[in-house]
């Protein structure tokens, strides 16, 4: 069974063999295609993997086609979102407590993208994810609160409420 | 329509929808856009405080008074939102772009200018005044 990642950026899979081998038919995975199988810690190409090298025929992964446009030609094999102006643009309008921890690991993508590291690049991409949303939803939770929950309430307390927006 | 699109699709219209709303109405006392909570809490400035007003005015074509504001989010706001437009056209074209094409030096200064630009308007003298809005 094996994990690939598309062009996408995305994780697809664990899928067998078979199925892996109906992809590279139809052009959506490439021997430059950062596969893992199940159970390895590390990401590789597709071409490198011995069981499914056969399908790339006689030709040696490094120097293999393009088949799918999984590779641009700059900016490294794999795309993975960085989250980074997300997080900025939650820091600055929604949550500057959790937007900086959102900007914290949004920064890692790049240099874990650049130092081969596609794996850790990809948690630090979900985590810098996680904390946009955990960022945006106090923003938006704080705002309801602000603008129709605290206004009805002091309606109905008058006086009692004594901290003003 | 992909999944992917409609999100597109949704993500842009939502955005619109608050820019029209920061457009029409102004700021300043207006109980529906509230200040910033962390101002009123803490009496500091955060990095993002009068980006409303800033955007406001921005959007009124005064781009001095949204400088004077915010700066920050005059500048790398547009730039940003820009960013993700272009990385999403782009995404099927011949030369796509994408923010992973940054390089990590580029990411960590962004990182710290926003940082920098929090603590620095907090300073109460003269040059770091002109940052408070």
């Amino acid at each position: 069974m094996y994990t690939i990642i598309g062009s996408d950026g995305k994780q697809y899979g664990p899928v067998t063999a078979e199925q892996l081998r109906q992809w590279i038919k139809e052009g959506r995975a490439s021997a430059h295609t950062q596969t893992r199988a199940e159970g390895a810690a590390t990401w590789q190409p597709l071409g490198s993997i011995p069981e499914l090298a056969s399908c790339f025929g006689a030709v040696p992964a490094p120097s293999a086609p393009p088949a799918a446009p999984t590779a641009p030609t700059s900016g490294g094999p794999v795309r993975i979102p960085s989250y980074l102006p997300q997080a900025i643009l939650v820091t600055l309008c929604c949550c500057p407590l959790f937007g900086i921890l959102a900007m914290f690991y949004a920064a890692q993508v790049n240099g874990k993208l650049l130092a081969g590291n596609v794996a850790g690049a990809m948690e630090s991409s979900h985590t810098a994810k996680t904390w946009c949303w955990i960022a945006f939803g106090f923003g938006l939770a704080f705002y309801i609160m602000i603008v129709v929950i605290w206004p009805l309430l002091s309606l109905f307390l008058g006086k009692a409420c004594i901290f003003r927006f | 329509m992909t999944r992917n699109q409609q999100i597109g699709v949704g993500v842009t219209l939502g955005v619109m929808a608050l820019l029209g709303m920061v457009f029409v109405i102004n700021p300043v006392n207006n109980p529906l856009l509230p200040p910033c909570l962390f101002h009123r809490l803490t009496g500091l400035y955060c990095p993002g405080c009068g980006s409303t007003r800033a955007i406001h005015h921005l959007l009124h074509g005064q781009w001095q008074e949204a400088l004077r504001l915010n700066a920050l989010v005059t500048i790398l706001g547009p730039l940003l939102v820009g960013g993700l437009a272009w990385e999403r056209l782009s995404r099927r074209s011949v030369r796509p772009w994408s923010f992973n094409q940054l390089s990590p030096t580029l990411v960590w200064a962004l990182v710290g200018v926003v940082l920098l630009f929090g603590i620095v308007r907090n300073i109460p003298c003269y040059p770091f005044t002109l940052l408070v809005p």
